[in-house]
């Protein structure tokens, strides 16, 4: 069997040598530097969060054997989104064929070619890429992340001292400790809440995490666990109902939110304003909050990040809103994982009670998550993908914009598939041996939803859209094994 | 004819990674049957070229392949641009600290080429590594042990013989599938076997992280 593996093996090599390579004339001035300076340099240059720069022929022919690893593992560029039928804005895909261009140039040994060739290198923006921002402000104290240990999820609150309600059209976040900060998610909160959880302890920030989010939001109706980290006086835990029914970075209430999202920003993002006037509601008063999730690095970093607010002149003509399937990250679903289970699945559907139009989606799990679907079946029957991806990873959690508004009518079913894997072959199972694992806001629980961010495609219908919705959160309220959770909750303490 | 065709790829293979390693000393025994594969870790050359000398980074000659009064030698390999190389340097000082008083000393070798002494010094104090530090830009080290990644390391007897190379846990499952810990602890386990007394458990491991640039490729090589 094995020498039978040989000959194969001697086979194959033999074959392909003597077959002439697809691109055998490839060269790095005419064909590699133009490709890689669109899809890598951006990153990979002084300065910036990658960790080397991919300039120059000397630098990328150093490094063949790496790039042709990571391009065909397609985890650079980093974009975990397969293509759907509705193309994404801002794509740093890959095509298959450039990815098979760089690896048999670098088999064929890395040909530099006519240095006549050579393209100049882009411009890069210096600075802040949209402008100089209406609004900068800075962590006055800079977090200390160690050299190693678990990854930190780190909650920051930055005064914005704003005396009347601003529009966000786009943020632009500048770590200070580039090789740490992995992705920062961001939110205002208008109620004073936030500064007093972050004097709850000496250090910069609050523990962050989904549960951090919860006490924040007023809290989703799910038990809040607030163990001594969060709550010196040792109160336990309490239940908090109610409150938190509203969507998700509601941007569509009347009344001002006194929380919400203000998007973010994963490494390899470039800052870009929201389509079409589109922005968020930031309420007077309003604190910043960077949701921070740091890498330790090998060596102890100080972040101290600067943020570059850009608002729009006058709010926005059309309000957005957002569809999270399931609702409230599956808060209702019941997700309960036995260890060693490689495929445990959640779903949920949404039938659309009026004509809206997507303009951007985004995915959350924790580490078990393995892949995320959302499908749009519309009223004709034809199914089509919008957001797949087949390999999750916690660590990529990207706001994926459409190149333009995918427009879904009345009608249309969003259907939502999440699949985690708890058994030992995910190597990102937090836990070893694997563990029954339950919702919950900890890294160690699980969660999943798939959320779309809509307009109404007319505007009046905003009402009726949202009120759809929340009859669907009611709905899934309902369904909830609520009582058998409050069991497992009370036995597992 | 089957086994012909075997013997002669493995022979090839050997042939290639030592040409490919600039070695002409032919120091070759058969190679190890047991992982003989479609990889270049075949070559054997653990007893060459034992009075090899560096001078580290604090200007004191060192001849790690040399250790008579030691039980074994770690060199560790590292790349300082490498992330993955990068956040091993808190285990590797512990393993360094913790082994050193059981007399097993660690060298950390940086195998980039185009990487200057100062670059060198100003790397290995950002990372507070505190053993000695090599710098070997001619990959003379890397051509003796074998090993291709950094992280990667070498373990080798007090006359040199490699003992072990590979990885020095299973933080990484692949690339950018980092564990949220270790589970298995392969460097540990063999240092500890050899302490022991014991034959190390795993003499190779696949070991994950960034390729060290390639010996044919760097012209100063010898």
């Amino acid at each position: 069997m094995r020498l039978h593996f040989r000959l194969w093996l001697v086979m194959l090599v033999v074959g392909a040598s003597s077959r002439t390579p697809l691109l055998a004339d490839a060269t790095f001035t005419r064909d590699i530097a133009p490709l890689i300076f669109q899809k890598c340099t951006s990153c990979h240059r002084p300065g910036e969060a990658a960790p080397f720069p991919l300039q120059t022929y000397a630098e990328i022919k150093k490094r063949g054997d790496l790039i042709a690893s990571v391009v065909s593992e397609r985890l650079m560029p980093p974009w975990k989104a397969d293509r759907g039928d509705a193309p994404f804005r801002y794509e740093r895909r890959l095509e298959d064929d450039q990815v098979t261009l760089i690896t048999d140039w670098i088999k064929n040994g890395m040909p530099e070619g006519n240095p006549a060739d050579m393209p100049p290198l882009p411009e890069f923006p210096v600075g802040w890429s949209l402008g100089e921002p209406d609004l900068i402000v800075k962590m006055k104290v800079p977090f200390v992340v160690p050299a190693d240990g678990p990854d930190i999820y780190r909650n920051f609150v930055i005064p914005l001292e704003l005396d009347s309600e601003r529009w966000v059209t786009a943020i632009d976040f500048r770590p200070s400790a580039r090789s740490v900060v992995h992705h920062s998610l961001f939110f205002f909160e208008a109620s004073g809440l936030a500064r007093k959880i972050d004097a709850e302890d000496e250090k910069p920030g609050f523990k962050g995490g989904m549960g951090a989010m919860a006490r924040l939001r007023g809290g989703p109706p799910v038990l809040t666990q607030e163990g001594p980290e969060t709550a010196p006086g040792g109160q336990g835990r309490r239940l908090r109902q109610g409150a938190g029914l509203g969507l998700l970075g509601d941007q569509a209430a009347s009344e001002a939110p006194k929380f919400g999202s203000l998007g973010g920003w994963a490494l390899g993002a470039q800052p870009h304003p929201l389509p079409d006037g589109l922005a968020f509601r930031l309420p007077a008063g309003s604190d910043l909050i960077l949701a921070t999730h740091f890498h330790p690095s090998g060596k102890v970093e100080e972040e101290a990040s600067t943020v570059g607010l850009y608002f729009t002149k006058e709010p926005t003509k059309r309000r957005f809103t957002a569809i999270q399937l399931p609702a409230a990250f599956g808060a209702f679903k019941g997700i309960d994982i036995p260890a060693g289970k490689n495929e445990y699945v959640i779903e949920d559907s949404f039938e659309l009670p009026v004509d809206v139009e997507a303009f951007g989606v985004g995915a959350h799990a924790h580490y078990l998550g393995k892949s995320m679907k959302l499908t749009a079946t519309l009223p004709d029957g034809q199914t089509q993908t919008i957001l797949s991806i087949p390999d999750w990873d916690f660590a990529w959690q990207e706001q994926y914009r459409f190149a333009n508004y995918v427009k879904l009518p009345k009608g249309t079913r969003l259907h939502s598939r999440i699949e985690y894997d708890n058994s030992a072959d995910n190597p990102r199972n937090p836990s070893h041996p694997p563990a029954r694992v339950r919702f919950g806001e900890e890294s160690t629980n699980e969660m999943g939803s798939i959320t779309l961010q809509v307009v109404a495609a007319d505007e009046s219908q905003m009402p009726k859209l949202i009120e759809g919705y929340q009859v669907h959160f009611r709905q899934s309220v309902m369904k909830t094994p609520i009582l058998k959770m409050l069991q497992d909750r009370i036995r597992s303490n | 004819m089957a086994s012909r065709i075997h013997d002669f790829t493995v022979t090839c293979l050997i042939a290639c990674s030592v040409l490919a390693a600039g070695l002409v000393t032919a120091a070759t025994e058969p190679a190890d049957s047991r992982r003989t594969s479609a990889s270049p870790e075949t070559t054997s050359l653990q007893t060459t070229s034992s009075s090899l000398q560096f001078t580290d980074l604090e200007g004191r000659i060192q001849t790690p392949l040399s250790q008579p009064d030691q039980k074994a030698t770690i060199l560790f390999f590292v790349l300082p641009d490498c992330p993955i190389s990068n956040a091993y340097a808190p285990e590797i000082k512990r393993i360094a600290t913790e082994y050193r008083q059981r007399k097993i000393v660690s060298f950390v070798v940086y195998v980039d080429p185009d990487l200057t002494i100062d670059a060198a010094r100003k790397h290995a104090k950002d990372y507070g590594y505190e053993c000695p530090v090599i710098c070997d830009p001619s990959l003379k080290l890397v051509q003796q042990t074998g090993v291709t990644i950094a992280p990667e390391v070498a373990v080798l007897d007090s006359n040199g013989k490699r003992l072990y190379r590979g990885r020095i846990d299973n933080l990484y499952a692949g690339l950018g599938k980092r564990r949220p810990q270790a589970t298995e602890h392969d460097l540990r386990n063999t240092l500890d076997a050899i302490l022991e007394g014991k034959p190390v458990p795993n003499e190779t491991t696949r070991s994950i992280g960034c390729f060290i640039p390639k010996p044919e490729l760097n012209k100063s090589a010898p």
